[in-house]
């Protein structure tokens, strides 16, 4: 005993000493499909997602857009110095840094021959290099600019400048100005491209304070200079939303539950000192659940911050059982000797909750098993300020006794109920079954992600502004190859650029990203080469070409014996840490020894016909991560329907052990009945079903039993009992039944359901009493 | 090689016309100018045509003998023509930043990326005349030497990616028409365009 409180003692100052530590460090997190699991059972593909998020997490883009271009562009070194001043970005600028791309434009002219276009080398094999020798010519002695004699030593007949055409080919909409900065014309404005890279994670709540502050100085210092508008789009924009409605949302649920705990407390136990005192181990718990889930996974989903703090809230119980035998007890109140009393409820309803609530981790969802850990640890916190902290703190008894006019109100509810009970007509057992039923019928489904998730309008609405003018729709659909090293990868992506091209052609797509456009493999390198030697070196017509632009004879067979150099391939390990650097360059990755490489989209307008392209190869694979995890929550929500019948049954079977049929009947019907009324009505609600619902309904059937089983078991003292049930259940309504006020979807719903089906519960809870307490109830305790 | 190099850039150095380097003695930052160089920017965008004829020369270290092309150009607020009949009919056409190469072949877009030297050409000199002393100075360091009928003008690059291709530009000019355009690279390549221009086109006041 003694040894459990010092342990106890110990570990809630260890909680709040951690908690101090890791508050400043936390991140929140936002996007919903962080709560589900990956839903790509290979995890060699499942990587590909996290490739493609880790080179957009951190990019922002900001459109400085005026009537006047010569305004704007005097606008943009003020608007720039009030971002850097507030050190949030690594980069920002109007001219994006184009030295690795410097870096790689000279690795790659030390590779002229074996990089060619595909259009260059269907020429060789149809015209040999005539016309490439005709058409560079002309080129080459017309050239108006500088570097001419680069040209002549890096690319004579223009093959490479072709190759990376394809590379790099600048969207519709843009134009590149004087300075290098980039330039969207719409009508009559004029916007400056600003492209930024933030320094630390878009789910940095520091980070995001600093840049909302940075840009609120940066947009009204340009608004006054231009009288132009600034739009922006990124990764960053959705996280910063996100964290305001969480933030909007603790204040709110949290308040609400709180104040209602508060004014609760307050009405039965008549302290201050209590107060303080309830809403102590809960703050301990919430602060400890965010410190551990913070160093467990890196950074904290919005809803299961927003669960995970509801959770703890149950904490309140073993505050309020507590108090109330204190306050029971009187005068003769002994700390130690309660304590020891309360000890074993106490200890078992931590463990119940805390195995109850980490079976939700069961579910596989990241975000469940997020909101587990916080509840469960949570709740064990403010179980150890309880047993910890309590006994110092309440050593003397309680002045005041318990108001009597909740004991007169429970002995009213319970008589009227038993009353009501036994003078029900069938026919209106009937009707009320009709009522009910007719709701069940109205149930419907909704598996839609994208109706769960409600992301700040406004941010939305600015995306597709951006993504509008820019005129750059990224497909979230997108292909993946996977091959045994880097070069089949190569190759394997070459095989599939007539397909994607005629795709192109087709109007199917507007335009893709592969590696292969980027490294021909090895083979085709060296197929290049071969082809180069033959149709430019040996056919004499590169020589042709020196001659007759007068190119002096030494410097001639220089550049001959240049060109004709055999030089090993290009490969991707070179170009590696160069492509990393490039805003615009394809993603590949490795897992395991294999090599995969993704294909991204753009302006994707007809998706079976791309998908189809999958269809055509083992090695390619379709990613639509959005169809993929609407079809997981569809079984989730179908395993979960099919396991609550069971589950009460079960439930049932093992009441059965130790009561007769009836009174396990009994005590198995408030959260059962609770559960289709709760249903039925969400059906006339006209509310769709989706596994957020069902969790509710399992957390209903673990309370109402909780309940019923208490009630069951009160031995004589039902009507404290239903005090006690009721203060309890006021306490979780008003920690999950808030939820149903909030703006995210999916909390929502679980709020909703859990609003309806506790409320429902409690009402119900007299159903459960042995039936000889119940008939005689009306006239026994008159 | 370096060795020869060197000594060829001396001498490109040394053989270039006393005028020249002059203009790269007077600053326009912090001189006597300003005004003038005002002016004639000033003058310079209130034109809202400019054509004529150009021969351009290429004195490049490894031809034997210099590159010549002759041509016509239109250069408008919205759109810069650069055509090109000798030695070959070729056509260049810079607008809205963006820029087309048209042969017999047919029309195509010429990619910044793939071919920046050709791009930076006409992105420069399409946004000369509308060009400022502040928008100037940001890319270059900028000298002017205005007489009393010619001015020349002199730019050398700032940006350090710039400053690795070229080393100066020297234009010269009286009242509001370019005679001249000299790009000196840093390799001692030369481009030398003349410009004339046809008498019936009115002189911009």
């Amino acid at each position: 005993m003694k040894i459990l409180r010092a342990t106890t003692l110990l570990l809630s100052f260890g909680a709040i000493l951690l908690a101090l530590y890791t508050l400043p460090r936390v991140q929140l997190e936002n996007d919903i499909l962080a709560l589900f699991p990956a839903t790509e059972r290979r995890a060699d593909l499942a990587a590909a997602a996290d490739h493609i998020r880790a080179r957009v997490d951190r990019k922002i883009l900001l459109l400085l857009g005026g009537q006047d271009r010569a305004a704007v562009r005097e606008a943009v070194p003020e608007f720039l110095s009030h971002l850097r001043d507030c050190g949030c970005f690594s980069t920002v600028g109007a001219n994006p840094d184009r030295s690795a791309w410097t870096e790689l434009h000279k690795l790659y002219t030390q590779h002229t021959p074996a990089l060619l276009s595909r259009s260059t080398r269907e020429s060789f094999s149809q015209n040999g290099a005539d016309a490439l020798v005709r058409n560079s010519l002309l080129r080459l002695m017309t050239n108006p600019g500088p570097a001419l004699a680069n040209q002549l030593q890096q690319d004579p007949l223009g093959t490479l400048a072709d190759f990376l055409a394809q590379t790099n080919e600048m969207p519709d909409g843009f134009r590149l100005d004087e300075d290098g900065s980039l330039w969207i014309e719409n009508g009559a404005v004029h916007y400056l491209l600003i492209q930024a890279e933030l320094a630390d994670s878009p789910y940095s709540v520091r980070l995001q304070e600093n840049v909302r502050s940075a840009l609120e100085k940066a947009k009204a210092a340009f608004a006054e200079a231009a009288q132009g508008e600034v739009l922006q789009t990124g990764a960053l924009f959705y996280a910063m939303a996100g964290t305001e409605q969480a933030r909007s949302e603790i204040s709110t649920v949290g308040l609400g539950s709180a104040l209602g705990i508060v004014a609760l407390l307050l009405i039965v136990f008549r302290a201050f000192n209590v107060l303080v005192l309830a809403l102590f181990p809960i703050a301990v718990g919430v602060l400890l659940g965010l410190s551990v889930c913070h160093w467990l996974f890196g950074r904290i989903h919005i809803v299961a911050l927003v669960f995970g703090a509801s959770l703890v809230g149950v904490a309140i119980d073993y505050a309020l059982h507590f108090f109330t035998l204190r306050q029971t007890s009187g005068t003769a109140w002994q700390v130690d000797k309660g304590l020891r009393e309360l000890l074993p409820a106490l200890t078992l309803g931590l463990a119940s909750s805390v195995a109850a609530y980490l079976s939700f981790s069961l579910a596989g969802f990241p975000g469940l098993t997020q909101m587990a850990v916080f509840s469960a640890t949570g709740l064990c916190g403010s179980y150890a300020v309880v047993v910890g902290c309590y006994p110092l703190l309440l050593r003397k008894p309680a002045r005041s006794p318990a108001p009597a006019y909740l004991l007169t109100l429970s002995t009213h509810y319970h008589d009227g109920f038993s009353k009501y009970r036994h003078h029900l007509r069938s026919w209106k057992v009937a009707l009320m079954g009709l009522v009910v039923a007719a709701g069940l019928v109205q149930l419907h489904a909704n598996d839609d992600l994208r109706s769960m998730q409600t992301p700040n309008e406004d941010v939305i609405a600015m995306d597709l502004q951006v993504r509008a003018l820019i005129g750059h729709q990224a497909a979230l659909q997108y292909f993946v190859v996977a091959a045994d090293s880097e070069e089949a990868l190569l190759q394997s992506l070459e095989a599939l650029e007539p397909q994607l091209q005629s795709l192109r052609e087709q109007g199917h797509i507007s335009q893709y990203q592969s590696l292969s456009q980027w490294l021909p493999s090895a083979g085709t390198q060296t197929a290049n080469r071969a082809l180069w030697q033959t149709q430019v070196m040996e056919s004499g017509a590169l020589n042709g070409l020196f001659e007759h632009l007068g190119v002096r004879a030494d410097i001639r067979s220089r550049l001959l014996q240049h060109h004709s150099e055999p030089v090993s391939p290009l490969t991707l390990e070179q170009l590696a840490p160069l492509l990393k650097q490039l805003p615009e360059a394809p993603v590949w990755y490795h897992h395991d020894g294999r090599s995969y490489g993704v294909i991204l989209l753009q302006g994707l307008t007809n998706i079976d016909a791309v998908r189809a392209l999958a269809e055509t190869r083992d090695d390619l694979f379709w990613m639509d991560p959005v169809s993929q995890i609407q079809q997981l929550l569809r079984d989730y929500r179908l395993s979960a329907t099919l396991l609550l019948p069971p589950a009460y049954l079960l439930i049932l079977l093992a009441l059965l052990w130790r009561y007769s049929w009836r009174d396990s009947l009994a005590i198995v019907a408030p959260p059962l009945m609770a559960t289709l009324l709760t249903l039925s009505v969400l059906g006339w609600l006209g509310q769709p079903l989706s596994i957020f619902n069902l969790m509710a309904l399992a957390l209903v059937l673990g309370l109402g039993l909780d309940a019923a089983l208490f009630m069951r078991e009160c031995d004589g003292r039902h009507r404290q009992t239903l005090v006690a049930i009721g203060l309890s259940s006021i306490t979780t309504l008003l920690s999950f039944g808030l939820l149903a006020f909030s703006a995210t979807a999916a909390i929502r719903s679980f709020g909703l359901t859990a609003l309806l089906g506790i409320s429902g519960c409690l009402f119900l809870a007299p159903l459960a009493l042995p039936r000889a307490l119940d008939a005689d109830a009306p006239t026994q305790n008159q | 090689m370096t060795l020869r190099l060197l000594l060829l850039l001396s001498w490109l150095l040394l053989a270039l016309p006393g005028r020249c380097q002059d203009v790269f003695q007077h600053p326009l930052a912090g001189g006597d100018h300003g005004a003038a160089f005002a002016q004639l920017a000033a003058a310079m965008k209130s034109q809202s045509l400019v054509q004529g004829a150009f021969t351009q020369t290429k004195h490049l270290q490894m031809l034997e003998r210099p590159l010549v092309t002759r041509g016509s150009f239109t250069l408008s607020p919205e759109r810069f023509e650069w055509r090109i009949e000798h030695p070959f009919t070729l056509a260049y056409s810079f607008a809205d930043q963006r820029l087309t190469r048209e042969t017999d072949g047919g029309r195509q877009t010429v990619q910044p990326a793939a071919e920046p030297a050709l791009f930076g050409f006409f992105s420069f000199f399409s946004s000369l005349f509308s060009l400022s002393q502040s928008s100037l100075e940001k890319l270059f360091a900028v000298y002017f030497l205005p007489s009393e009928e010619t001015w020349e003008l002199g730019l050398t690059p700032l940006q350090p990616q710039l400053a690795t291709s070229i080393r100066q530009l020297h234009i010269s000019g009286s009242e509001t028409r370019i005679h001249q355009v000299r790009l000196t690279e840093t390799s001692g390549d030369i481009t030398d365009i003349q410009f004339s221009y046809p008498p019936q086109t009115p002189v911009a006041p």
